[in-house]
């Protein structure tokens, strides 16, 4: 499997602060990797630098082979990778159906016939966003907002997608909710980078994780191979018991 | 005050509050989109009614060429202040002071330049001959010019919610305006975009100084007094916000009005000043104001 995106020695500050201390990650075509570890250790820094939010100052970010360390947010979008940001980043003050037009007003190739596949396609991993097309997107749920976020970030996402803590704050049924359309993404073959801070939402979806302490990689390992190393389960999630991965 | 007088004040009121009207919308929709006040504002409407000025006056053409060549024009001149200064100082990371002094010094410098162009003292702009006189509205006649003014701000600021409630355009301005770095990771490019509204902002602003010209006078100062007021219209309907502009533009130009007619100008301004003072007390952010934009 070919790497479709590549991370090589890189380096990002938040102002004098040293976050990421030479990340080197890739992930392949149609892969689900999931960036694990415990909080302010870089994820979402990681995923900011992937984006151009946070550009890195030393390493290469590379994507279908083409550096794109220097561009900017806006660029590294139009090349296909879609972005779901922490707080979610939900236009409140407009509806759900103008929230998604964003994504796609920037596409290149345009055409209604386009624009009802792309619906079609939302709409059936998150009916509840067809429901309230034209609410504000602002007075939806958390867990609808998240599912609106999600859906952006695939529209502008053609090739692949970051997400950072879907699953962050919302309510046992709605994380299983969202898991699930997780699961329908992946099996669409849609490349996928998620940070997460909940081992098991990863043990779920995810192919493979990195561990990411104090912005270095700790740890590179199959997701499989994670779930029957007690040692590190323990060691960075805090997990005794096999039990409690289920 | 007869019923035909207040009638007469009333629609004074609406004149006047057109042009705060189509001042304000401009500078609102930058500050609500780049967080940057335009100091400049006042002269590319002062350039609007000077372009008018020489093309009708003294070239002899028509009018209804003045309008969209005087947005034309200062939507261009207005593109390259954006894109030549206020961009480079947004990336530089120098947002709010910086853009304060580059554009007031840029004021001041088309200020001198006009001067020099067309003399620092005032003129006279005539109305088109289609539009001289006074419609008989019943009760009383008001000059067709200034009922025109009205109208044709209603028609611009209804072109401006098409704009931006109906088109693609105007939702990735608003989404910049909600939240631009989300919008950029979306692939928008903020930036160009930013560089188009400015100008949109400062071209409205030429229309403004045109319609303006036959009812206030032409010259080098025409837009200090006035942009005062336009704040206070601005700072009332809550920073960014255009609904807020129409409202309050329509209430601070019946204040003003009145206040004029039956106490006096100097009066009616302080009493402009002071509806806004209250209005903020209650609602600090002004009528319509949301503060999304100011952290």
């Amino acid at each position: 499997m070919g790497s479709i995106l590549e991370l090589v020695g890189v380096h990002s500050y938040y102002g004098e602060s040293h976050i990421l201390q030479g990340i080197d990650m890739r992930v392949g075509e149609g892969e689900c990797v999931a960036l694990l570890g415990p909080n302010g250790m870089g994820k979402t820094t990681t995923l900011r630098t992937i984006m151009g939010l946070t550009p890195g100052r030393r390493g290469e970010v590379r994507f279908k082979d083409q550096e794109i360390t220097q561009l900017r947010p806006f660029q590294i979008a139009r090349m296909g990778i879609g972005y779901v940001p922490e707080d979610r980043g939900i236009f409140v003050e407009m509806t759900v159906w103008e929230n998604l037009r964003v994504p796609y007003l920037n596409l290149k190739n345009r055409t209604e016939r386009r624009w009802k596949e792309i619906e079609e396609r939302i709409y059936a991993l998150f009916p509840a966003l067809k429901e309230r097309k034209n609410q504000m997107a602002g007075t939806l749920s958390g867990g609808e907002q998240q599912m609106l976020a999600t859906a952006r970030g695939l529209i502008a996402g053609e090739e692949m997608v970051l997400l950072d803590e879907p699953t962050e704050g919302l309510a046992p049924v709605i994380v299983r909710n969202l898991i699930e359309a997780f699961e329908k993404i992946k099996a669409q073959k849609h490349t996928m980078l998620l940070v997460e801070q909940n081992v098991h939402t990863a043990m779920r979806v995810a192919d493979r994780c990195y561990i990411l302490e104090k912005g270095r990689i700790k740890l590179e390992e199959p997701m499989k191979t994670l779930a029957h190393r007690p040692d590190l389960l323990e060691q960075y999630f805090g997990i005794r018991d096999q039990a409690d991965l289920t | 005050m007869t019923f035909s007088a207040f009638l007469i004040q009333f629609l004074n009121g609406l004149t006047i509050a057109s042009i705060y009207i189509l001042l304000a919308s401009g500078l609102t929709i930058v500050f609500g989109l780049q967080g940057i006040v335009n100091c400049a504002h006042g002269f590319f409407y002062m350039l609007g009614a000077y372009l008018s000025f020489m093309m009708v006056q003294q070239l002899g053409l028509s009018f209804w060429l003045a309008l969209p060549v005087a947005f034309a024009g200062n939507f261009l001149l207005g593109v390259g202040l954006e894109f030549l200064g206020i961009r480079r100082l947004m990336q530089w990371g120098r947002e709010f002071t910086h853009n304060l002094i580059l554009t007031l010094g840029f004021a001041f410098v088309g200020q001198e330049v006009v001067k020099i162009i067309w003399g620092a003292i005032a003129q006279l702009a005539q109305p088109p001959a289609a539009l001289e006189g006074l419609l008989n509205l019943g009760p009383v006649a008001y000059p067709k010019y200034w009922l025109f003014v009205m109208g044709f701000t209603v028609l611009v600021m209804f072109g401006l919610y098409l704009f931006f409630l109906r088109t693609g355009m105007g939702i990735l301005v608003r989404s910049i305006a909600l939240n631009s770095e989300v919008s950029q990771a979306m692939g928008t490019n903020a930036p160009r975009i930013n560089t188009l509204i400015f100008g949109l902002g400062t071209g409205v602003a030429g229309i403004a100084g045109v319609l303006a010209g036959p009812i206030l006078s032409v010259d080098p100062n025409m837009a200090f007094e006035l942009l005062m007021i336009v704040f206070v219209v601005i700072i009332f309907g809550g920073m960014g916000s255009l609904v807020g502009v129409l409202v309050s533009g329509v209430i601070i130009g019946e204040v003003i009005a009145f206040g004029t007619a039956l106490m006096s100008g100097m009066i009616a301004k302080i009493l402009a000043f002071a509806v806004m003072i209250v209005v903020l007390i209650f609602r600090p952010l002004g009528l319509f104001g949301r503060g999304a934009v100011v952290e």
